[in-house]
């Protein structure tokens, strides 16, 4: 089935990686090629890597047989930057070391580590990692950083660019740099002389280039991940700081991750914030640059659909449903590990804003009710959009950034576009301390019409960040394919043109996560675009985010929530097109042991569901399609004579007993085993700690 | 609470503690946990009401989770009718002793009865009729998916050090035994349970849950003696 290079690396690589780590079969290599993005490409080979040595093996084999190899972590980014149609090497389980240093002010983190662990481990210290993305509870260290991903509160002074100290890295020939270690950076230093001296030349040609000094300089003031961090070229003189720091944001497009060092910060005590409604949009936006200036924590705006979104929500206050229709909030944050301080930061606030009317009056509040119906209100505004979305389309969320003065009329600017292009379900809101907006909506990709609609609204998108109000494309969720056309739009040809010499320098063969980020073809964000067919009611929400991964007991082992949704959807696809039965045969040939018989249904999953979704319930529901006639009345007919099965366990446990008390444990496991095998996994497997049969309780 | 009223509660022993007895720890003298719960909700004061021809009865969630959703129906509406009953269409609490199957009723049943999952009724009813004797140092407690479902972790781990000076409260997805799964496709369990032991600190042999098929794989993949809380309680206040 493999192309001959592709079952050639594979029997290669099976010689020194397990192979049950190995993935080719058609579900496990959709299941674990699918990302949060809304593009699909589906790998011929997916590799679970444990190691650094596995990593290298792949890399050097990879290489000789001129295979393109793709690095993803969580697989939670929006852009299409972790998918790839040839290797796909994922770095979760074995990648979860965690070392705080002596001082506490540096942590290293392995790729693997969840976001959200790590602030779980740093929260005893009072700390926390500088990088918040909303993904946090899913989002992995290596993406993370990879994304430079922020969120909230984080802004441009603690994401992954700021607070990264050290990194270590394999690059596409195998070797590792790990700027932690003198030796590490010294021996690099002799064996890449022409790397070295290439990072050098890129970084004295800026400086001798006033235009693009100053245009890296100014934008990268607001949250810039259109392209490269070539920051890093301006910032740093030492080659190795260059290095390190254009690792950052770089995708998985210059090298793969092994750990990096990030600078721990305070992670404060206490949090008070007020949700302030303001007459207009341009009032909302002038007390956000006024709010630069105080001591604020986030400053997230909400446009008045954003509002509308959660009126109906039981702690909303009832003047939300009659608000003007210009009205805009402002969801102001202060914290402090000092009380006293915090109000003293919360009058500072008031005193900055006063000269902006509000529309109503406001307070701060720690009342973890208020408190928390303020952040659900910001919160929950992708899931509103992704839970009323029609069947079959998907959710974009756009993330685009603006200066600070050019806020309010961006904000106008942008809503005249959806209203232009017939996006009546978008709503606005972000990072306002930042200038960075959110506008989310639902898109439908099955038909021309509607990617022609989607085409005029990036390219004019485009052309109002950009040529209009000086922004930028991405603002924190990379570039992946979806702006990789758009790179040079907003950069310019000489910026971009050092793009395409860092990935030539580190990537010369350009194998390394190719297409994503760099990309010559105009169209990229238009191709391979995900479908997201109808199949069941319960999942039909699903946006494929993976929040639902770290709280599945079978993620890792068979399949995630989210991993059985993707496979629940393509058999749907299938069976509904007919288009390839012997795909859909050899799909629904390990579906039964993957997606149903491994699935616990506990329904932890939904917890973590931005839409609610218990995968576990789809699975029991699919369960029942499954059975037969005959399980259904044995079903029934043990349920009728409940009575007789109790007391049939009871017994059968106490026989058990006996035989376990003459037969001993090793004999009773095996003879057990094999009634396992033989009757396919239908008799329960004896364990030593099988229980004892319960004693009939008397009731009178 | 009152202690000079009247204190009945109806108790719905769950199929699988009415079938599945003792652990491998526990030995001849040892109350299985039905008789064990008898014991300690009269030693708080209360009378127990047993729901009509019991052991014919179960919530629905073994057949609901293999798919059988009309099974399920059917065992779930007739408990619900015997606990309306049984607790005087709702005048009396009732206590499930499986935190699944609460859940699982929860789910299924009309607000009106009150049913009560094992750790808010041992917490709010039973506690407060008893005095903690001799605490426990160190213990594992385990909250199962639907004590997190419904919320009740922090009780879970407040209920937890009023009995022991130590509490480690296991951080886990779900075990993975998942009812009978655990016999079945035991793999899951394993998986599930691969990092357990680094967890539990080495001066401790006791852990604690409120279900009993998620303690078979805790024992097996812990090593040590899993059972319910209940038996935290009525040792430790005995």
């Amino acid at each position: 089935m493999l192309a001959p290079a592709y079952q050639k690396l594979k029997d290669i690589l099976s010689v020194s990686i397990d192979p049950k780590r190995i993935l080719t079969s058609p579900l496990q290599t959709l299941a674990y090629g699918t990302d949060a993005s809304f593009y699909r490409l589906i790998p011929q080979i997916v590799i679970l890597v444990r190691n650094e040595t596995e990593v290298i093996e792949i890399i050097k084999q990879a290489k000789l047989l001129n295979i393109a190899l793709t690095f993803r972590a969580a697989g939670t980014s929006l852009s299409g930057q972790a998918i790839t149609d040839s290797v796909l090497v994922v770095a979760t389980h074995g990648w979860k070391q965690f070392e705080l240093s002596n001082n506490k002010e540096k942590v290293k983190l392995e790729p693997g580590i969840i976001g959200a662990k790590a602030n779980t481990l740093l929260a005893p210290h009072g700390l926390k990692i500088g990088p918040d993305p909303a993904s946090i509870g899913a989002a992995m260290i290596g993406g993370i950083v990879a994304n430079n991903a922020s969120g909230m509160c984080c802004g441009t002074a603690q994401n992954s660019y700021q607070t990264i100290a050290d990194i270590r890295i394999i690059l596409s020939d195998g070797t590792i740099l790990d700027t932690s270690k003198p030796e590490s950076v010294a021996s690099f230093k002799s064996s890449q002389p022409a790397l070295i001296e290439e990072i050098e030349a890129l970084r004295d040609e800026i400086k001798n280039d006033d235009t693009l000094y100053h245009l890296i300089k100014n934008k990268f003031k607001i949250k810039n991940t259109t392209g490269y961090s070539i920051n890093a070229l301006v910032d740093y003189q030492d080659p190795i700081e260059i290095i390190k720091h254009l690792m950052v944001g770089s995708e998985g497009t210059l090298a793969f991750i092994s750990n990096v060092t990030l600078k721990t910060v305070i992670d404060e005590k206490y949090k008070a914030c007020s949700l302030i409604i303001f007459n207009t949009i341009q009032d909302a936006c002038n007390a956000t640059i006024l709010l630069k200036s105080s001591p604020v924590a986030a400053v997230e705006l909400l446009d008045r659909e954003s509002i509308r979104s959660v009126e109906n929500d039981n702690d909303a206050p009832d003047f939300f449903k009659t608000l003007p229709e210009s009205a805009c909030a402002l969801l102001v944050e202060c914290r402090d590990n000092d009380f006293a301080f915090l109000i003293q930061k919360q009058v500072e606030i008031r005193a900055q804003i006063q000269s902006i009317p509000t529309f109503s009056d406001y307070e701060f509040t720690s009342e973890p009710k208020q408190y928390n119906f303020n952040w659900k209100a910001r919160k929950g505004l992708l899931p509103t959009v992704g839970g009323l979305r029609k069947t079959g389309t998907t959710v974009i969320i756009e993330d685009i950034a603006f200066p600070l003065p050019q806020l309010a009329d961006a904000s106008l600017a942008l809503k005249d576009l959806f209203k232009k292009y017939a996006y009546h379900d978008a709503v606005l809101f972000g990072h306002a301390l930042e200038g960075n907006l959110h506008f989310v909506f639902s898109q439908d990709f099955s038909n021309q019409a509607e990617i022609d609609r989607y085409e005029q609204l990036m390219s004019e998108l485009a052309e109002l960040v950009v040529d209009r109000f000086n922004g930028s494309l991405k603002a924190e969720h990379g570039t992946g394919r979806n702006m990789a056309p758009f790179v040079e739009k907003e950069w310019g040809a000489a910026a971009y043109t050092i793009m395409k010499r860092i990935k030539k320098i580190f990537d010369p063969n350009n194998k390394i996560n190719p297409d994503v980020l760099i990309n010559p073809d105009p169209k990229a964000h238009l191709k391979n675009l995900k479908p997201l067919p109808e199949c069941d009611s319960i999942v039909d929400k699903c946006m494929e985010c993976g929040f639902c991964e770290p709280h599945c007991v079978s993620e890792g082992m068979t399949l995630s929530p989210r991993q059985r949704i993707v496979i629940a959807r393509e058999i749907s696809r299938l069976e509904s097109s007919k288009a390839d039965p012997d795909r859909l045969a050899d799909i629904r040939k390990d579906v039964t042991y993957q997606l149903d018989e491994t699935c616990a249904t506990d329904g932890l999953c939904a917890l973590a569901c931005p839409v609610n979704i218990d995968t576990g319930k789809f699975v029991k529901k699919w369960r029942a399609n499954e059975l037969v006639d005959g399980n259904k009345k044995v079903a029934a007919y043990i349920g009728s004579h409940m009575a007789g099965t109790t007391a049939t366990v009871r017994t059968s446990l106490k026989i058990i007993q006996v035989f376990h008390a003459i037969l001993g444990t090793t004999i009773l496991k095996g003879l057990s085993n094999g009634f396992h095998y033989i009757t396919f996994g239908k008799v329960p497997k004896w364990i030593p700690e099988m229980p004892k049969g319960a004693s009939k309780i008397n009731t009178k | 609470m009152n202690a000079t009223s009247d204190l009945k509660v109806v108790y719905f022993p769950s199929c699988i503690n009415r079938s599945m007895g003792k652990n491998s720890f526990q030995s001849a003298d040892d109350l299985q946990l039905t008789a064990l719960t008898e014991q300690l909700l009269s030693r708080a004061g209360f009378t127990i009401i047993y729901p009509e021809a019991l052991d014919s009865h179960c919530c629905g969630m073994p057949f609901s989770s293999k798919g059988f959703a009309e099974a399920n129906h059917d065992k779930s509406k007739a408990l619900e009718n015997v606990l309306l009953k049984a607790s005087e269409n709702g005048k009396y609490p009732i206590l499930y002793d499986m935190s699944p199957c609460f859940y699982h009723s929860k789910e299924e049943f009309p607000k009106t009865l009150k049913i009560v999952d094992p750790i808010e009724f041992m917490l709010d009813y039973v506690m407060p009729h008893l005095n903690i004797k001799n605490k426990k140092d160190t213990i594992a407690v385990f909250p199962v998916c639907s004590v997190k479902k419904i919320g009740k972790t922090e009780q879970l781990k407040a209920l937890s050090l009023l009995c022991a000076n130590n509490v480690t409260m296991i951080d886990s997805n779900c075990c993975g035994f998942a009812g009978d799964r655990g016999f079945l496709v035991p793999e899951l369990n394993e998986y599930g349970l691969r990092e357990l032991k680094e967890q539990i600190p080495v001066n401790c042999n006791q852990g604690y849950s409120t279900s009993r098929t998620c303690e078979i794989g805790f024992e097996k993949m812990s090593g040590i003696d899993f059972k319910s809380i209940f038996y935290l309680i009525e040792e430790v206040t005995r």
